[in-house]
């Protein structure tokens, strides 16, 4: 009894540290193919349960982030299938592929997170209030525009122009050829 | 700015993927940008990484949400949590005094904000660890976690971890204030159990029942029954 809540203890402890390692790059990973903020949100608990559940099956000798990926993408699958009648959504043949293709990215996502933040640091007051209210308080194009007395039209273009900034700007510093 | 003739030619599938983003495109623009992307790993990866880009902007110091006392609470419940997994009175006290001083918080929010939101998503792994140990530790005691602005008490409950995810949430409320600040999962042991937002709504849980709380804006219900009702202010 006691051998088994220390083994227990210990799966405990090394879940944490890998997940709290890797949550990030599950996050991200997620909201780069779910964009409604709210669904994007639902898959990541449906995600964290999944794998504390599977977590007896991960092998102690292989790597985490791909494992927990991995997961994270038949989550995912399984949430655009639901949505599989919709016609504002990719076929399941490409989104297949781009997810697990998105997987090989994962070796990528901490540098190009950092690379992120430098660049978001050189942006604008407006385009942090941008960012604040689009990503972090999840308010629609046409409610910041009241807030702004901006036509939702000026929103549209400005997010656009904020994500090719700094797509450029991560691009620059991570070395590859802007997209 | 950008004279790459390459990056020139993906301006149009980075202003498809930009409406995708944004929710305006159209069922033709989404089949415009799927042929695009058909059978062209280059044009995959381009657009891979810019959804990336996107997925990771809500990440950034400017889109996360103010640390609040919840949070704080958590991160002490998480400390404790990895310290010695069997004092959940400690992390009960420890919740209940940080969000009974909202004053003093003020001067332990100078934490990193990255370091803040790992706490915040880490928190229902966290929880559920915390009291399946304890549920495994001593099965006739469930652990109580109090939450700030309840009527009753709320306390995880093994069932999260039997949660069949292939099933639908049944329903879900909106507007959750700024203590209920998710992702987490919460379960009421028996009887209707209540809180309110800041955001204007109220609700009723009635148990058993188990409820996620996803974020400030909304919570998703497992099982059981809510109702909520919003404020006319909210």
């Amino acid at each position: 009894m006691a051998a088994d809540h220390l083994h227990q203890t210990n799966d405990y402890e090394a879940f944490l540290q890998l997940f709290m390692r890797n949550q990030f790059r599950v996050l991200a990973y997620i909201r780069s193919f779910i964009h409604n903020h709210t669904a994007a949100n639902d898959v990541f608990q449906e995600t964290c349960l999944e794998l504390w559940r599977s977590f007896a099956t991960f092998r102690r000798d292989a790597e985490f982030a791909p494992w927990a990926l991995g997961i994270a993408r038949h989550q995912v699958l399984k949430h655009w299938r639901t949505r599989d009648r919709d016609r504002h959504v990719f076929s399941e043949t490409l989104m297949n592929d781009l997810s697990e293709s998105a997987i090989h990215l994962a070796s990528e996502m901490v540098s190009r997170q950092e690379a992120l933040e430098e660049c978001v640091g050189k942006l604008s007051e407006r385009q942090r209030e941008l960012i604040h209210l689009f990503y972090g308080e999840n308010q629609s194009a046409s409610q910041i525009a009241e807030t702004w007395k901006r036509s939702v039209h000026a929103v549209y273009k400005g997010l656009k122009v904020l994500r090719r900034t700094l797509l450029e700007c991560v691009e620059s510093k991570v070395g590859n050829e802007p997209a | 700015m950008n004279h790459n003739p390459s990056a020139a030619d993906r301006q149009p599938l980075l202003d498809l993927a930009d409406m995708q983003f944004n929710g305006t495109a159209t069922a033709e623009e989404i089949s415009s940008l799927e042929a695009m992307l058909a059978q062209n790993p280059a044009a995959q990866a381009a657009y891979l990484r810019y959804a990336l880009l996107h997925g990771q902007l809500g990440l950034t110091a400017p889109a996360l949400p103010q640390f609040t006392a919840f949070e704080m609470a958590l991160h002490n419940a998480t400390t404790i949590s990895a310290n010695n997994l069997s004092q959940d009175q400690t992390v009960n006290a420890q919740v209940e005094s940080r969000i009974q001083k909202p004053s003093s918080r003020r001067h332990r929010l100078q934490i990193r904000i990255i370091p803040a939101i790992i706490i915040v998503v880490a928190a229902s792994v966290l929880w559920m660890i915390w009291w399946q140990y304890e549920n495994s530790a001593n099965p006739s005691l469930p652990t109580t976690v109090p939450l700030a602005n309840s009527k009753g008490r709320m306390s995880p409950e093994p069932t999260a971890l039997n949660y069949d995810n292939r099933t639908l949430p049944i329903g879900m409320v909106g507007q959750l204030g700024a203590l209920d600040s998710g992702p987490t999962t919460l379960s009421v042991d028996r009887g209707e159990k209540q809180f309110a937002s800041l955001g204007g709504a109220h609700v009723r849980v009635t148990g058993p029942a188990m409820f996620g709380v996803n974020s400030s804006e909304s919570g998703v219900l497992f099982n059981g029954s809510v109702h909520a009702k919003l404020d006319k202010r909210g």
